[in-house]
């Protein structure tokens, strides 16, 4: 089984027991790296929580990292 | 002379916050941060995949606070959520609050903009509004706990100055938290009528970041920002319609031979 979830604006379809640190490591982005942030489904997920943090159905993930603004 | 400069709890030595965005390269940034004598440092949040990393790590390396902003948010929604993610990601309260209206003039949406802020503030943020040249709003946008103002001089990146200063001087009279003179910033004399006006700080980006040699731009807004300090602290004289001498008439003598 897997499950279609949107990470970053684009459609991946993941196997239904993947996390969030899944997702992140698609881009290479591991939690421990400092600088980077993820929401799932508009909330914001704690770095230490994402290897715990399930990816259901439709899930729509972001991550983040701090780069340069005004 | 103790002249001390607080945001919230946080005492800063330098009254000139440095935008991280526009500068041609990373090794260039960081040679008009050391510049600018900066202590804090505006950053953005963007997908992974769009960014490159490092910026974080040179910034912690200066010895300087990041101040994650919410740019490019249309929606307080949206400008909570990335405050959010800028608290996770940087690990500091403080947010550069931006929520703007449209694309073409980047202004506040004043109205999302006091929604965010009063939110922001409830979940324990310190709060940094960009906001309109608008001393209602600044008040209003006080009440609700944000922890400063920070009135635009004129549009983000324009370079047009302080457009409005009798504004910005109102925006001074109106708040007791610190006023910090954002966006519109072109040169170095712009930072220092900001600060004449009242403005406990400057932030600037473009200007800096954009000049032909950024280095010595961050070194002119910088002692410009501390020029322009010194003059409001010393007073300046009021303006007046005709002159007056400031060489006495007694004793003038008399040199008319009829």
């Amino acid at each position: 089984m897997s499950v279609n979830v949107s990470i970053n604006g684009t459609s991946h379809s993941l196997s239904e027991d993947s996390t969030l640190a899944d997702a992140a490591s698609l881009f290479g982005v591991t939690p421990g790296e400092s600088g980077i942030a993820a929401a799932v489904n508009g909330r914001v997920v704690p770095r230490r929580n994402w290897t715990s943090t399930p990816l259901g159905n439709g899930a729509i993930v972001e991550v983040v990292r701090a780069t340069a603004g005004g | 002379m103790s002249d001390e400069f607080l945001i919230g709890e946080r005492r800063l030595a330098s009254r000139l916050i440095l935008g991280s965005g526009g500068f041609r390269s990373l090794d260039r940034f960081s040679a008009a941060l050391a510049a600018s004598g900066s202590d804090v440092v505006t950053v953005a949040l963007r997908r992974v995949e769009t960014t490159e990393g490092g910026l974080y790590e040179a910034i912690g390396a200066a010895g300087c606070q990041t101040l994650p902003n919410t740019a490019g948010c249309y929606t307080a929604r949206d400008a909570v959520l990335t405050a959010q993610l800028g608290r996770e990601a940087l690990e500091t309260d403080w947010v550069k609050l931006e929520v703007i209206g449209d694309d073409r003039t980047l202004l506040p949406d004043a109205v999302e903009l006091l929604a965010a802020a009063e939110q922001l503030v409830a979940d324990g943020f310190v709060v940094l509004p960009y906001t309109n040249d608008d001393p209602i709003l600044a008040r209003r946008l006080e009440s609700v706990g944000c922890a400063a103002v920070m009135p635009l001089g004129s549009p983000i990146g324009s370079g047009l100055g302080i457009r409005n200063p009798h504004a910005i001087a109102l925006v001074r009279e109106a708040v007791s938290v610190p006023v910090v003179l954002d966006a519109g910033i072109g040169t170095a004399s712009d930072a220092a009528l900001a600060m004449e006006l009242g403005c406990d700080a400057v932030l600037a980006a473009t200007a800096i970041a954009k000049a032909d040699d950024e280095t010595m731009m961050a070194r002119a807004i910088a002692e410009a920002v501390s020029a322009g300090r010194k003059a409001r602290l010393a007073g300046r004289i009021p303006k007046r319609l005709y002159a007056d001498p400031s060489t006495t008439d007694v004793g003038t003598p008399e040199l008319s031979s009829t």
